[in-house]
């Protein structure tokens, strides 16, 4: 029996302007995939995911969230772009407290016991009081994480996590998403340019050129889109000598 | 008479008092409204809206109206209009406000050029002066810095995850635009109600200098933004006091001050560096 459906995603196309972003997009997100979305700079990627959290309105089509809409969101940019915020990895995570809690003005001791928890959780209980500024960007993207995990949400985007990170530490992290999605059965889309490292990780392509060009396995990705830029640039170890050429 | 004896003589005047009191409410305003701003980039508001205000006093003067409360609607509108361009990719929000300012400026000056040029009234709009605080705008100052403390206190979480991540915050069902909105309006009235104490062309440092200091003690965000309070309640304390004993202009006198406070840690924290 498959899996249930998290959210139906029906011929939508998003414009800028007049610039069409995204078009005629078609696909489910069924719970527990783990969903690598790929495509070249431009290619739409990051509206498809503003349009998954409603921050992108769309043009036509239309998504529909099966148990309501409960998403935690990794993005590209946050308040440490400036090395220099003053937040603690405490206040970040308890953040995530915010949709559940409404406009509250502060967190009961029960909230408080759940940030304490998630940090935990991720190894970090010692770091709470520590300014998020002064911690590694592997430390900083768990902290990011810990930020969405404590809202439970049933799927987790990612838009690029790790590609401010060194080799070691983007091992590190995907490692921490692969078993939320094994343990948890939590599901995950990441944002990538880079194939190669999620190809252990992920169960499910979607490569995306303002189309939907493939949805589906990633070894049936590497055998059915072998001459597209993306196979040729970032030459995953599936794909043997010889056979991309 | 000694610098102690003048000081304790400074608290028999009614007029010290209320600048005190003004002066207090203003510097707890300004404190936490610019530590936002400044976290959002947004810091050169308060440059542009301090033109806007001078522009906006000079025409109440023209007019023969109470300065401060025709202030306040134009600043406040300003502020909304100056944050949505800022938001506007198109335009360069900086620009935006460099060309606002220079406007209002320009359009202040020629006001009162047209009639008879600066008295001393108006140069104390401009710079602050602590004898010309009526009763009136302690009240004014008083309930309006109350009421930017609870729109402070009350949204102090949404605010910090709209600062910190705003993408984040509206997908955890913050209302993004509204809440830059009321953060925009809360701006304007911050830079009117210190008119009387720091001076139209002096707020926006208000506004700027304590998060600046505040923000070189390596805190988390509540301790950041308390710190940037007390160093704000600080200066104008010490600022006022310094007016009055060396007769300066109290806005001048309040952020020199805070340019001296922001150096000297800021050289002690670069010898600091060097040391380790």
């Amino acid at each position: 029996m498959s899996n249930p459906t998290l959210v139906n995603v029906e011929d939508i196309s998003v414009k800028y302007g007049q610039h069409l972003a995204l078009s005629h997009i078609h696909f489910d997100i069924n719970q527990g995939d783990f969903i690598a979305l790929i495509g070249v700079n431009g290619s739409g990627k990051s509206t498809l995911a503003k349009s998954l959290l409603g921050l992108k309105r769309i043009a036509s089509g239309r998504i529909t969230w099966v148990n309501g809409q409960n998403v935690g969101y990794l993005p590209q940019h946050t308040g440490l772009d400036n090395r220099h915020f003053p937040a603690t990895v405490f206040e970040v995570v308890a953040t995530g407290l915010l949709k559940e809690k409404g406009r509250t003005p502060w967190f009961t001791k029960d909230d408080r016991k759940r940030v304490k928890k998630m940090l935990k959780l991720f190894g970090m209980q010692d770091m709470s009081n520590t300014r998020i500024g002064n911690l590694s960007g592997g430390q900083q993207q768990r902290v990011l994480l810990a930020r969405s995990m404590v809202m439970n949400p049933d799927l987790l985007i990612l838009d690029e996590p790790t590609s401010a990170l060194d080799q070691n530490a983007r091992e590190k992290f995907l490692k921490v998403l692969k078993k939320l999605n094994a343990e948890q059965n939590l599901t995950i889309m990441l944002i990538t340019h880079d194939v190669a490292s999620i190809e252990d990780y992920a169960n499910r392509v979607l490569y995306l050129d303002k189309h939907l060009l493939f949805d589906g396995s990633f070894k049936k990705f590497c055998e059915t889109q072998p001459f597209s830029p993306f196979i040729h640039t970032h030459k995953p170890r599936y794909v043997k000598e010889g056979e991309n050429k | 008479m000694s610098t102690i004896e003048l000081l304790l003589r400074a608290f028999e005047y009614g007029f010290m008092w209320r600048a005190l009191i003004v002066g207090i409410a203003v510097a707890i305003s300004s404190a936490t409204i610019g530590s936002f701003l400044v976290l959002k980039k947004y810091a050169m508001i308060g440059h542009g809206l301090s033109h806007v205000a001078f522009a906006a006093v000079a025409i109440a003067i023209v007019l023969n109206q109470a300065p401060l409360f025709f202030s306040l609607p134009i600043v406040t509108l300003a502020s909304i209009v100056v944050l949505r361009i800022n938001q506007n990719a198109r335009i360069h929000g900086d620009a935006a406000i460099g060309l606002m300012a220079a406007t209002a400026m320009a359009l202040g000056t020629t006001l009162v050029s047209t009639s008879g040029g600066f008295n001393i009234d108006l140069y104390s709009y401009l710079f602050g002066s602590i004898l010309t605080i009526r009763s009136i705008d302690v009240v004014f100052a008083t309930v309006f810095s109350v009421v930017v403390i609870g729109f402070v206190l009350l949204n102090f979480n949404t605010l910090f995850s709209l600062t910190f991540d705003e993408s984040f915050a509206k997908i955890s069902g913050v209302n993004a635009n509204r809440m830059n909105t009321w953060l925009a309006v809360f701006t304007g009235i911050t830079v009117v109600i210190g008119i009387r104490a720091i001076g139209t062309l002096l707020i926006s440092a208000l506004i700027i200098f304590p998060a600046i200091i505040a923000l070189q003690f390596n805190r988390g965000f509540k301790g950041t933004l308390i710190l940037a309070v007390i160093v704000s309640i600080f200066t104008v304390i010490g600022g006022l006091l310094l007016s009055f004993i060396l007769d300066y202009p109290s806005g001048s006198s309040i952020v020199l001050l805070n340019s001296a406070i922001f150096f000297i840690i800021y050289l002690m924290r670069t010898a600091l560096k060097l040391q380790t």
